[in-house]
């Protein structure tokens, strides 16, 4: 296969493969498929949060049937798991929303862009911006939400209490 | 994209709040913290900021979803019907919560 023809390789069209496909791509993209994932998951659950908490002024009674629907639809261990699931997403999307507000609203830790000629160490041009300290932050950002998440299920699955 | 990333930010710190007030240091196990008293009384005490919360969450959101779905496609008869989705969107979803947080207030 030629050099252009492996290069772009890689490139694939549509909104499916495209957003959803980070095989073979960088750890930014992935983050990226990540964050639309939950970000989707998020909004479909901020949807059915609103219209259940809607019972709450009606009535207690109404509040409790709320809660009881859901217990009984997916059982109260589903009911937990699912909610795991959605802090997971939550601190997931917000934690990489960070640092895409810090790379691209204040350009924190991007660099600026080098001319591959002068950098003599490569031969192929590795964009500063996807390496240094921006790489730093995705891992920070990943593992500090992977410690939130892991509170959470020690609160949500356990009486743990302050 | 500026109004995503401000409302963003406020989201962080609004749903950080909301999430504390159901969480260890609320000094509730998750249970007691979804009887009706403790969310009742949150909605009423602290309505300012689930306000605030309520727009920034539905904007960003919805603001979200609509970029997903302009990526589908690119023409203009789609840009219209999906702009138009997500202002109905956020106004309906804006009006259950509003109402949600008046009916906890009477």
């Amino acid at each position: 296969m030629s050099e252009n023809k492996r290069k772009f390789k890689r490139f694939r069209s549509g909104f499916w493969s495209g957003s959803l496909n980070p095989t073979g791509f960088n750890l930014e993209r992935w983050a990226f498929t990540l964050h639309r994932v939950t970000g989707f998951i998020l909004i479909a659950y901020l949807i059915a949060h609103l219209l259940e908490t809607r019972n709450i002024a009606i009535s207690p009674e109404a509040w409790s049937a709320a809660l009881g629907m859901v217990k009984q639809l997916v059982g109260p261990i589903g009911e937990k798991v699912g909610l795991w699931i959605v802090a997971g997403c939550a601190l997931y999307h917000g934690a990489n929303g960070i640092r895409l507000i810090l790379t691209e609203m204040f350009a924190a830790l991007i660099g600026r862009p080098r001319r591959p000629d002068l950098d003599h160490k490569t031969v192929e041009y590795i964009p500063f911006s996807l390496t240094g300290g921006q790489r730093a932050l995705l891992l920070a950002a990943v593992i500090i939400a992977i410690i939130l998440w892991f509170v959470a299920a020690a609160y949500l699955f356990s009486n743990w209490v302050i | 994209m500026l109004i995503h990333y401000i409302t963003a930010i406020i989201l962080v710190v609004a749903l950080t709040a909301h999430l504390l007030l159901h969480s260890p240091f609320a000094g509730l196990d998750f249970e007691s913290s979804l009887s009706f008293i403790n969310v009742a009384g949150n909605l009423k005490n602290l309505g300012p900021l689930f306000f605030t919360l309520l727009l920034a969450a539905v904007i960003h959101g919805v603001n979200g979803l609509r970029i997903l779905l302009l990526e589908l496609w690119q023409n203009k008869g789609w840009n219209l019907f999906v702009n138009i989705i997500a202002i109905v969107l956020i106004v309906v979803l804006i009006a259950i919560g509003t109402m949600t947080l008046i009916g906890v207030q009477a």
